[in-house]
C-alpha cells in the first residue's frame, strides 16, 4: 500500500540512523555509480580525473556488458569475454527493437497497444542534432563525474558529518515525534548498484545501456522526456520483477530497486533533464535570485514571524539542509533535502509553541528560509522534482512539501509591498539602499578579476545580474586553479563539434573567412535574439529596475524588481567584456568558459578576433574535450546552442 | 481492522482564514483517532488520517493545510488542485471569517475540480457566549455545501464533520479506477505557474 511505499522515500524520523550513511554515501556514488570507488575517490586533482574517464568509460561499458573488469572480478563469476559480448551483441538488438516503441510514439510512428502520447507535439527542436551520437554515454559519465568534482567535492568529505549533525539536531528538534513504523528497510544506492552488476542483471543493463543510448540521440522536449523516462522505468520495472536478482524480494526490497533505477537513470540523464533549454527554467532561476537579493533586508516582522531567540540557530540550520539541494542530482534525493528543511522548520514551531501551528505559521516560515538561502537554481530544482520524481511518490506528503516550496517561490516572484507587513515608504526606502549597496558589492568584488571573471564565465548570466559571489574565496580560488589548469589542457585539445559546423560550412566552397565571419554574425543574431526574449520576458521588471538604478525612485509604486544590470545606462568597460565574454561562451558551447576567457583578453576585448583564435583552435580537430563544468551548465543543453543549419534555437 | 476491505484515499483540502482553527480542527480529528498509524513524520501542515466507515470501507484522509492570511490567497490553487474534498472553515465569533469562507466556497465552485466536495465548518463553538454568526445551515445547504458547526476544543461535532465527508464521497464511482498515477505536476505540460488549470489528477478523473 501506498503507506508503505512511502515511507522509505521521505526522510522520516524512523530512518535517522540508516539515513546518513545512505545520503552520505550517495555523494560519492552519486558520480561513479559502478565506478570503483576506491580508484576515483583518492583523487582530488581534476586534470587525472579527466585523464581517468576514458578509462571509467571503458570499465562502464565492461560491466554493462556485465564483463567483470579487472578490478573487480571477485564481483562476478568469471565468464568468457568474448562469448559474453557475442550473447549481448545478440540480445542487444532485440531489446533495442523492445525499447523502440518508447521512442517511436515521438517519431509519427504508431505505437502498437500504446496508450497516445498525452502531450503529443511536433518535435521542432533540433538543437542537439549535431551532438556525436557515437558517444552519448561518454557525456553522460563525464556529466557525472563532473557534478561531482565541481559541484560537490568542495562539501563531499563533510557530507556524511554534516548530515550526521544535521539529523542529530533533527532528533532534538523533534523529540517528541510520534512513534515511528516498526521495520524498515532503508534505501541503499549501492545494494542497488551491487545488484546491477550481478550477472543475473544483466539483461536490465542492456536495456538500461540502449535506453541511455537511444535518449541521447536526439532532443526530447520536456513533455517528452518525461513520458519517455517514465515508459521506461514503468518497462524495466516489469523486466526487474522478473529479474533473478529481484524475483524474490520483498515488496519493499522492490521498492528500494526502483528506487535505485530511478537514481541511477536520473543521474544518467541529468544532463539533458535539468533546467532543459527548451523551458524557461534558467531566466526564472535567475530572476528569482536577483529577486531575493534585492529582498535581503526582509526580517521576521515583514512576515508576521515570530522573533525568538531560537529562529536564529534554526533557520540557519534550515537554510543549509535547503541548500545541498544542489549537491544531488537524483529527484528523490533533491526532494529528500526540501523534506529536511521543512523538518527543521517544524522544530522550530515546536520550540516556540506548543506545535500546533499549522500552515498559517509554517508557510511564512519556509518563505523566509528560502529567502535567506537564496539558493541557486531553485525553480530548476522544484521543476525537475515535480517532472522526474515517481508520481507515486509526490502524492502525499512530499507532494504537499514540494507544493509549499513551489507556493513560497511563486510568492517571491510576485513579491511587493502590500505583500509583506511594511509601509509603503520603507519599503521603498528598503529597495534603493538595497540597489545601493548591490551595486557598490559588485566593484568590490570585481577586484578580484580573476575571480569574478571565472565566475562570469561559469555562470555568465549570474554575474551580469550583479548577484553577489556565491563562492567563498577560497573555494572559488581552488576553483580557478584547477579550471585554469583545465584549460590548457583544453587548448591543446581539438574542438570536435564546433570544427564539425565549420568544416560542413567550408564545403560549401564560399570563402571561409566570409563563411566564418557571417556564421558569427547569425550566433550574435540569435544569441542577442534570446537576449531580446529575455529581455521582454522581464521587461517590466527592467524597467521599473532602471528607475531604481537612477537612484530617482521616481515612481515609488512600483518597487518590487529583479534588476538586470545587463542594459547598462552608458558604455562600460567591464560591461562590454562580460558581454563580449557572453557572446562566445554562447557561440562556443564546448569550450570551457575560462579558455574562452582567456582568448579574450589576449586578444584586447575584440570579439571577431577571439572567435578566429576559437576557430583555429576549433580546426585542428579530434576528440571533443570532456565536460569539467557542473551539469547545470552542460553545453549541451545551452539554449543558445549554434546548430549547423543556422535555425535559431527555442528558447 | 483496515488489512480488510477496501481503502479510499483522498486529498482534503482545508480553506479559511487565519486563527479561525483550521489547524487545531484537523489536529484534533486526527488526535481522536490515536488507534490509527499515522504516517506523518514531518509536521501538522499535513496531516493523514483513516476512518472506517464500515467493515469493508475505509477512507483515507490526506489532509493539506492551507496559509490562511490574505496575502497567501493566490497560492491556494496549488493547494487545491487535485483535491477531491475541501473543508472551509471560519470562526463563528468572527463576522468578517465567514465572508472569507464564502468566497473560498465560490472560488473552489468555479476553478477547482467539479465533483470536489465542500464542507463548511463554523468552528469554536464553544465560544458561544460570543458567536457573532447564526448557524448558516441555510446558506450551505442551497450551495450544496456539507455544514457543521465545531468546536476544535471540545471536540464538538469534529468526527462527525470529517465521517460525513467520507460518505459524501462517490466511493463507487471509484472502485475500478484506483489512484491514478499522477504526481503533483500531471503528465500534461508541467508549469508551476499553471495553478489554475482544471483539477485533474487523483481519483476523480
Amino acid at each position: 500500500m501506498d503507506t508503505n511505499k512511502q515511507a522509505p522515500t521521505s526522510p522520516p524520523s524512523s530512518q535517522q540512523q540508516p539515513k546518513p550513511k545512505d545520503m552520505a554515501t550517495d555523494d560519492d556514488d552519486l558520480a561513479e555509480e559502478f565506478d570503483e570507488k576506491a580508484t576515483l575517490g583518492t583523487f582530488d586533482d581534476i586534470n587525472e580525473k579527466d585523464a581517468l574517464r576514458q578509462e571509467h568509460q571503458d570499465e562502464l561499458d565492461d560491466l554493462l556488458s556485465d564483463t567483470p573488469p579487472p578490478s573487480r572480478s571477485n564481483t562476478t563469476s568469471p565468464i568468457s569475454h568474448q562469448h559474453q559480448q557475442q550473447q549481448e551483441a545478440k540480445t542487444g538488438e532485440t531489446r533495442n527493437e523492445e525499447l523502440q516503441y518508447i521512442f517511436n510514439q515521438f517519431d509519427g510512428k504508431p505505437a502498437e497497444g500504446k496508450e497516445e502520447v498525452r502531450s503529443k507535439q511536433p518535435v521542432t527542436y533540433h538543437a542537439f542534432a549535431e551532438q556525436d551520437s557515437s558517444t552519448p554515454t561518454v557525456e553522460a559519465t563525464t556529466a557525472d563525474t563532473a557534478s561531482a568534482t565541481t559541484t560537490t567535492s568542495p562539501t563531499s568529505t563533510n557530507t556524511e558529518q554534516d548530515r550526521r549533525t544535521s539529523l542529530a539536531a533533527l532528533q532534538n528538534a523533534n523529540v517528541d515525534k510520534p512513534l515511528p513504523p516498526p521495520v524498515d528497510i532503508p534505501f541503499d544506492f549501492n545494494k542497488f548498484l551491487w545488484q546491477m552488476r550481478r550477472r543475473q542483471a544483466n539483461p536490465i543493463t542492456k536495456y538500461f545501456k540502449s535506453f541511455l543510448q537511444a535518449f541521447d540521440r536526439r532532443p526530447w522536449a520536456v513533455n517528452e522526456q518525461i513520458k519517455i523516462i517514465q515508459d521506461f522505468l514503468d518497462f524495466i520495472y516489469v523486466k526487474m520483477h522478473e529479474c533473478e536478482v529481484w524475483k524474490y524480494s520483498s515488496e519493499q526490497e522492490f521498492d528500494n530497486a526502483k528506487e535505485g533505477m530511478e537514481k541511477l537513470v536520473m543521474n544518467r540523464l541529468y544532463h539533458a533533464t535539468f533546467t532543459p533549454s527548451t523551458t524557461d527554467d534558467k531566466e526564472r532561476d535567475e530572476i528569482l535570485q536577483q529577486k531575493i537579493s534585492i529582498f535581503r533586508w526582509i526580517r521576521e516582522k515583514h512576515l508576521d514571524i515570530a522573533e525568538t531567540e531560537h529562529n536564529e540557530s534554526f533557520m540557519t540550520f534550515a537554510e543549509s539542509e535547503l541548500l545541498k539541494i544542489n549537491n544531488y542530482k537524483a529527484p528523490r534525493d533533491k526532494l529528500i533535502c526540501i523534506l529536511n528543511c521543512c523538518k527543521v522548520i517544524f522544530g522550530l514551531m515546536k520550540h516556540v509553541d506548543d506545535g500546533e501551528g499549522g500552515a498559517d505559521k509554517f508557510l511564512p516560515l519556509l518563505i523566509y528560509v528560502v529567502i535567506r538561502a537564496n539558493p541557486p537554481r531553485l525553480v530548476s530544482n522544484v521543476q525537475y522534482i515535480s517532472r522526474f520524481r515517481n508520481p507515486d511518490h509526490l502524492q502525499a506528503e512530499a507532494g504537499y512539501y514540494l507544493t509549499n516550496l513551489m507556493g513560497a517561490i511563486s510568492f517571491i516572484e510576485t513579491m511587493e509591498a502590500k505583500s509583506l507587513s511594511i509601509t509603503q515608504e520603507e519599503f521603498d526606502g528598503n529597495i534603493e539602499r538595497t540597489m545601493q549597496e548591490l551595486k557598490q558589492e559588485r566593484p568590490n568584488v570585481t577586484q578580484d578579476k580573476q575571480k569574478i571573471n571565472y565566475e562570469n564565465a561559469v555562470h555568465p548570466s549570474h554575474s551580469s545580474q550583479g548577484t553577489p559571489s556565491l563562492m567563498d574565496p577560497a573555494k572559488a580560488a581552488n576553483f580557478l586553479e584547477k579550471g585554469s589548469t583545465f584549460a590548457q589542457k583544453t587548448m591543446q585539445k581539438p574542438l570536435n563539434f564546433v570544427g564539425k559546423i565549420f568544416q560542413g560550412l567550408g564545403e560549401g566552397g564560399q570563402d571561409d573567412d566570409q563563411q566564418q565571419y557571417y556564421q558569427h554574425q547569425q550566433h550574435q543574431q540569435q544569441y542577442y535574439q534570446k537576449q531580446q526574449q529575455q529581455h521582454l520576458y522581464q521587461q517590466q521588471q527592467q524597467q521599473q529596475q532602471q528607475q531604481q538604478q537612477q537612484f530617482q525612485p521616481m515612481n515609488p509604486t512600483m518597487p518590487s524588481l529583479p534588476p538586470r544590470p545587463t542594459f547598462p545606462q552608458g558604455p562600460d568597460p567591464r560591461q562590454i567584456f562580460d558581454d563580449n565574454l557572453k557572446t562566445i561562451i554562447t557561440m562556443f558551447p564546448n569550450v570551457e568558459p575560462d579558455v574562452c576567457f582567456m582568448i579574450l583578453q589576449a586578444n584586447e576585448n575584440d570579439v571577431d578576433r577571439s572567435v578566429d583564435t576559437l576557430l583555429e583552435i576549433s580546426d585542428a580537430s579530434g576528440s571533443s574535450p570532456p565536460a569539467m563544468e557542473t551539469p547545470q551548465d552542460d553545453p549541451a543543453v545551452d539554449t543558445t546552442m549554434p546548430t549547423a543549419n543556422g535555425d535559431p534555437p527555442r528558447g | 481492522m483496515t488489512t480488510q476491505g477496501k481503502t479510499y484515499q483522498f486529498k482534503l483540502v482545508l480553506l479559511g482564514e487565519s486563527a479561525v482553527g483550521k489547524s487545531s480542527l484537523v489536529t484534533r480529528f486526527v488526535k481522536d483517532h490515536f488507534d490509527e498509524y499515522r504516517e506523518s513524520t514531518i509536521g501538522a501542515a499535513f496531516l493523514a488520517q483513516t476512518i472506517s466507515l464500515d467493515d469493508n470501507t475505509t477512507v483515507k484522509f490526506e489532509i493539506w493545510d492551507t496559509a490562511g492570511q490574505e496575502r497567501y490567497k493566490s497560492l491556494a490553487p496549488m493547494y487545491y488542485r487535485g483535491a477531491n474534498c475541501a473543508v472551509i472553515v471560519y470562526d463563528i465569533t468572527q463576522t468578517s471569517s465567514l465572508d472569507k469562507a464564502k468566497s473560498w466556497v465560490d472560488e473552489l465552485q468555479r476553478q477547482a475540480d467539479p465533483d470536489i466536495v465542500i464542507a463548511l465548518a463554523g468552528n469554536k463553538t464553544d465560544l458561544e457566549a460570543r458567536r457573532a454568526i447564526d448557524t448558516k445551515a441555510k446558506y450551505a445547504d442551497e450551495a450544496g455545501l456539507l455544514f457543521f458547526e465545531t468546536s476544535a476544543k471540545t471536540a464538538h461535532n469534529v468526527t462527525e464533520l470529517f465521517t460525513a465527508i467520507a460518505k459524501r464521497m462517490p466511493l463507487e464511482q471509484l472502485a475500478n479506477n484506483p489512484r491514478s498515477r499522477r504526481g503533483l505536476n500531471t503528465r500534461d505540460q508541467v508549469d508551476l505557474d499553471r495553478t489554475n488549470g482544471p483539477a485533474s489528477d487523483g481519483c476523480a478523473c
